[in-house]
């Protein structure tokens, strides 16, 4: 009898906080409509989608969008978790960040928003002005050492590289190093701004990164003997670019496809070559 | 001979692990959890009462990786602290994980798998994927159809476009805290598929042969399917396992049901009903096992989890000594 008396109490307890639960829940049939959406991910995408929500939500002041940086893989494990509306990311989705997914049944879209391309920077001293991608390889691989081996005056290369979790890095390492391992001398950052400034401030320096963190106080160099610019990245003649992603888990719909909508309109594509990235419209 | 594999075993990890541990580029982590646990139990008729707050296990787990050559590491090592005042006293550490992962091995890497080296999982039904949702293990776990872990080697990977994964190992076959007893082979396949979002459907086969020379009377062989649907707050999951013993004859069989609502975002609901057959050729001497439970996510770090389990005998009667009442309530904090 006792024993039926605990069951008959628990079962109470549990009806009791299921039904509680039930009535509380925000059905997706009587969800109301959230003045919100929210971006987390790439710290190089994050330029264009801060760019986008500050001219959204002057179009739109009853709308929140929120922007969260964290990296790439960061925006693509929020869609994943389903903390996020959208997720940010400078490199492609990989087969078992989709397998997770779609285990946890959230079915992930990919909405590309804009190209960049991926420079190589100097030292604004640096007389060099052109490479081969073999050559950065080389460089990045540590087989060379010395500028003079490639023409230039007899300074130790100092490689800048982003860390090896980023969207970016991820990008490097397929296009460039394909396959070879990174010099153990390379120095890790957190970000395309601080690798700008190391190169900046850094004699024999080099580094990679986006466009939109190019300034006159770095050298550009061409690469096979193209200069990065919308016209060669868009064209795809410049070798070392990418797409920029927005993923979201199906396709956007609500807040988020208007959005969306926003970026991918020529008014959002404004703001991608504002920042400093190829338009892909 | 058996010694000399684990050698080469033991030599492998630590020659990776130190050369790894020199690469500027090697990242680290090191984490850990605690479980903290009150339970009251009572079993049979005779209201046989235990009582007891434990510290029932630590892991500490470091995780390694080197993206540039493709190499990454996990050690767990399993603190099992069980002090209650009925139970005496049982301390131990052991090592549940030690392994290396190589992504960029030629063959391997050109089917998108990599081969993990050393103490690790045994790819088996919801048992390397149970995350204690409930507190009790997973029915596997719980009827020791198989160790959770073991000494060996795994190529594990994944099917192109997210459709699924695959397994393939070849294990000691004694589990993880009898490593040095290397008389056992044991060998395991899974297939994973998901074939929509959300539904996950897994098969597993695994046989262990607990003679030296592969005597196939000694051999033990299970099979798993079990199919899982996630929707929304909801996951539905149902496992059937069957283990066939040939050295007496006996096939055991069982299946678990458990469904689990998210009702806000930081509290979860579950249901979960066992029933299992230590032998099909023996009547009435099956088990279920109801639970019912929450999990509240006070933060991040820490999770309340309260459980009610009930073991009763499918024909048995309330006087069994097996039929138990279990009261449950435990903290899993990490750090």
């Amino acid at each position: 009898m006792k024993k039926f008396t605990k069951i008959a109490v628990l079962l109470a307890v549990f009806s009791l906080l299921v039904s509680g639960a039930v009535m509380a829940w925000d059905w997706p049939w009587n969800k109301k409509q959230e003045n919100r959406v929210s971006t987390q991910g790439s710290t190089t995408v994050l330029p264009i989608v801060q760019k986008a929500a500050e001219n959204f939500m002057k179009a739109n002041p009853d709308i929140e969008v929120s922007v969260r940086g964290g990296g790439s893989g960061v925006g693509i494990a929020a869609i994943m978790d389903s903390t996020v509306d959208i997720g940010m990311s400078s490199r492609r989705i990989k087969n078992s960040e989709i397998l997770n997914a779609r285990k946890k049944g959230v079915s992930v879209f990919e909405t590309s928003i804009a190209k960049d391309g991926m420079a190589i920077v100097v030292h604004p001293a640096n007389p060099i002005n052109s490479i081969s991608i073999d050559q950065v390889q080389k460089i990045f691989t540590g087989e060379i050492k010395n500028w003079s081996s490639l023409g230039g005056s007899d300074d130790t290369i100092v490689a800048m590289s982003r860390d090896t979790s980023s969207g970016t890095y991820e990008v490097f390492n397929e296009l460039v190093l394909r396959g070879t391992k990174l010099r153990t001398d390379a120095i890790m950052t957190v970000s395309n701004r601080e690798v700008a400034e190391n190169v900046k401030n850094t004699k024999g320096a080099i580094g990679y990164v986006g466009l939109a963190f190019l300034s006159d106080d770095l050298k550009v160099l061409t690469v096979e003997g193209i200069r990065p610019n919308d016209d060669t990245v868009g064209s795809g003649a410049y070798k070392l670019a990418r797409d920029l992603y927005l993923y979201t888990n199906g396709e956007p719909s609500g807040l988020a496809k208007r959005f969306v909508d926003f970026i991918l309109s020529s008014e959002g594509q404004k703001f991608v070559k504002e920042v400093g990235y190829t338009p892909i419209k | 001979m058996k010694r000399l594999f684990l050698v080469l075993f033991s030599a492998v990890i630590f020659v990776s692990l130190f050369s790894a541990s020199a690469s500027a580029k090697l990242t680290t982590k090191f984490y850990g959890y605690q479980w903290l646990t009150y339970q009251h139990q009572v079993k049979g008729m005779d209201d046989v009462a235990k009582s007891g707050l434990s510290i029932n296990r630590t892991y500490l787990r470091w995780k390694f990786e080197d993206k540039e050559i493709g190499y990454s590491a996990g050690l767990t090592l399993d603190i099992p602290n069980s002090a209650g005042a009925q139970d005496g006293v049982d301390f131990g550490v052991w090592v549940k994980n030690g392994y290396v992962d190589f992504s960029t091995i030629p063959v391997i890497s050109d089917y998108n798998a990599k081969l993990r080296l050393g103490m690790h999982s045994v790819y088996f039904g919801t048992m390397d994927l149970w995350k204690y949702p409930t507190i009790e293990k997973t029915i596997t776990d719980k009827n020791k159809v198989i160790s959770s872990a073991d000494l060996g080697m795994s190529v594990i990977g994944s099917i192109p476009g997210g459709f699924g994964e695959y397994t393939l190992s070849a294990y000691n076959g004694a589990g993880y805290k009898k490593i040095e007893n290397n008389v056992e082979k044991q060998y395991a396949a899974t297939l994973t598929l998901v074939p929509i979002p959300g539904l996950t459907v897994r098969g597993s086969y695994i046989t262990r042969n607990a003679n030296a020379h592969g005597d196939p009377a000694e051999t033990v062989a299970a099979t798993d399917v079990f199919v899982q649907y996630v929707t929304g707050p909801l996951t539905a999951l149902v496992e059937y396992v069957v283990k066939e013993d040939y050295s007496n004859g006996k096939t055991s069989e069982g299946f678990m049901t458990f469904l689990s609502m998210k009702a806000t975002d930081v509290l979860e609901l579950v249901a979960r009903w066992d029933n299992w057959n230590p032998d099909t050729k023996t009547s009435n001497d099956e088990m279920n096992t109801y639970i019912l439970g929450m999990n509240y996510e006070i933060n991040s770090k820490v999770l309340l989890q309260l459980n009610y389990q009930l073991d009763q005998p499918q024909f048995g009667g309330y006087a069994e000594s097996k039929h138990s009442n279990k009261w449950t309530a435990q903290v899993k904090y990490g750090w």
